[in-house]
């Protein structure tokens, strides 16, 4: 049957999203601070001499915990490539890995002994706690940004955006025959401005300093001011032509910045995690070669 | 339904329309649906599996494979069978997509419901 994934007594008699974060009452959120507080109850109880490490026996099974938390979190990478038959929803994996991702801080932690140095021990641990700061930078991310992502293209297509910016390209290039040569080419420097361009930084702070239709316009608006005649008219039409492009391009690089904002913690989130593993398996090896 | 010589093309208890393994290609039902949502395909030749593509990179990953691997691996005379999506009514656990969302944003909904989820959204 159709309906057969979705639990329809979750959320009521009336069908609505739900999204991870809230996944059946925020089951996932309840078992990871049941843990969290656990985990602190009975390092608090329990007395280590001559202080809490991560050798003693509560360090031992902290410490393994968390390496196999570790290794079924990174395991979501599979689990949500591999579409299989069968009732399993990636949606409770995911809500699973959020909350279990930060249960992990406390673990982490407490597995520390709040015992830090410069060596590779300290540096699995800060790998993790970078790992579940951009995942937590991530959730808050997709809570906030995906909402204005349509109202920042107002609703039109990527393919749209590109053509409207085409068509202003076109109607700019014919405006710009009756100025004169000097002017002309400040005008077509706000051609050939690809508004998909731009590199990590340009994307992410939505700030394109040298955009040849801010400089455009900036020039014609002044020539504006002074021009009178006929000359003002032609003008006119080019300095609102480059006004429309402006808006235009302000468009797309918004709608480019909310996606950037969207997407790159998932460069640190995902790399540093296969490098917190090598650092893991260093720091459990070199602890029992050493011991 | 009508148009279908061999009767392949059906609909089932929850409204969804599916296409079983009786169909010949013939092309009837993609010309004639009104919202444009079958079509022809070759069945696609097996990939690697996901821990092959995960380590050597082998075969063209997750998901449907685009056309050029697959037409460097089909012959030209297989002929074309109708597809469409069924709500995975063949496999057990329900929509593949919606299970696959992370978000939640995925969720299938039945016609008489659709109009009130699609305006809860919505801003009075």
């Amino acid at each position: 049957m159709a309906t057969r994934g979705f639990d329809r007594a979750d959320v009521g008699d009336s069908v609505a999203h739900e999204g991870f974060l809230r996944y059946r009452r925020f089951r996932w959120f309840k078992t990871a601070l049941l843990i969290g507080l656990a985990v602190i109850l009975i390092y608090l109880l329990v007395d280590v001499q001559p202080r809490h490490n991560g050798g003693s026996w509560l360090g031992y099974t902290l410490g393994s915990i968390g390496f196999a938390l570790i290794v079924w979190l990174a395991m979501l990478g599979i689990r949500k490539r591999a579409i299989t038959r069968g009732r399993w929803s990636l949606k409770a994996w995911t809500s699973a890995h959020v909350y279990l991702g930060l249960a992990l801080i406390v673990i982490g932690t407490l597995h520390t002994g709040f015992q830090f140095g410069w060596n590779v021990h300290t540096l699995a641990y800060v790998l993790m706690m970078v790992v579940i700061l951009s995942g937590a930078y991530g959730i808050s991310v997709y809570a906030m940004l995906p909402q204005g992502l349509s109202d920042a293209r107002s609703e039109m297509t990527g393919p749209q955006m590109i053509d409207a910016i085409n068509t202003l390209d076109k109607q700019i290039q014919g405006a710009a025959q009756p100025l004169s040569d000097a002017d002309s080419e400040v005008v077509l420097g706000s051609l050939g401005e690809d508004p998909f361009g731009g590199g990590v930084w340009r994307r992410l702070s939505g700030s394109y300093p040298r955009c040849g239709n801010r400089r455009a316009l900036q020039i014609m608006r002044g020539r504006l001011a002074e021009a009178t005649g006929k000359p003002a008219g032609a003008i006119e039409q080019v300095v609102t032509l480059l006004e429309r492009k402006a808006a235009a391009l302000q468009r797309v690089r918004n709608y480019v910045q909310r996606r950037a904002l969207l997407e790159i913690w998932l460069y640190v989130h995902v790399p540093l995690t296969f490098v917190l593993i090598v650092a893991l398996i260093v720091h459990v090896v070199s602890v029992f070669f050493y011991w | 339904m009508a148009d279908c010589p061999p009767n392949a093309i059906n609909r089932g208890p929850d409204g969804e329309v599916y296409i079983n393994d009786t169909c010949i290609g013939c092309g009837n039902c993609q010309r004639n649906c009104p919202y444009g949502v079958i079509r022809m395909a070759k069945i696609p030749p097996k990939k690697p599996s996901l821990l092959k593509w995960l380590f050597f990179g082998s075969g063209p990953g997750p998901g449907e494979a685009d056309k050029k691997w697959t037409e460097k691996r089909v012959s030209a005379e297989t002929p074309k069978k109708a597809i469409k999506c069924d709500m995975c009514s063949g496999i057990n656990g329900g929509p593949a997509c919606v299970r696959a969302c992370p978000t939640g944003a995925a969720i299938r909904v039945s016609p008489e419901e659709f109009l009130t989820v699609a305006r809860m959204g919505q801003k009075v």
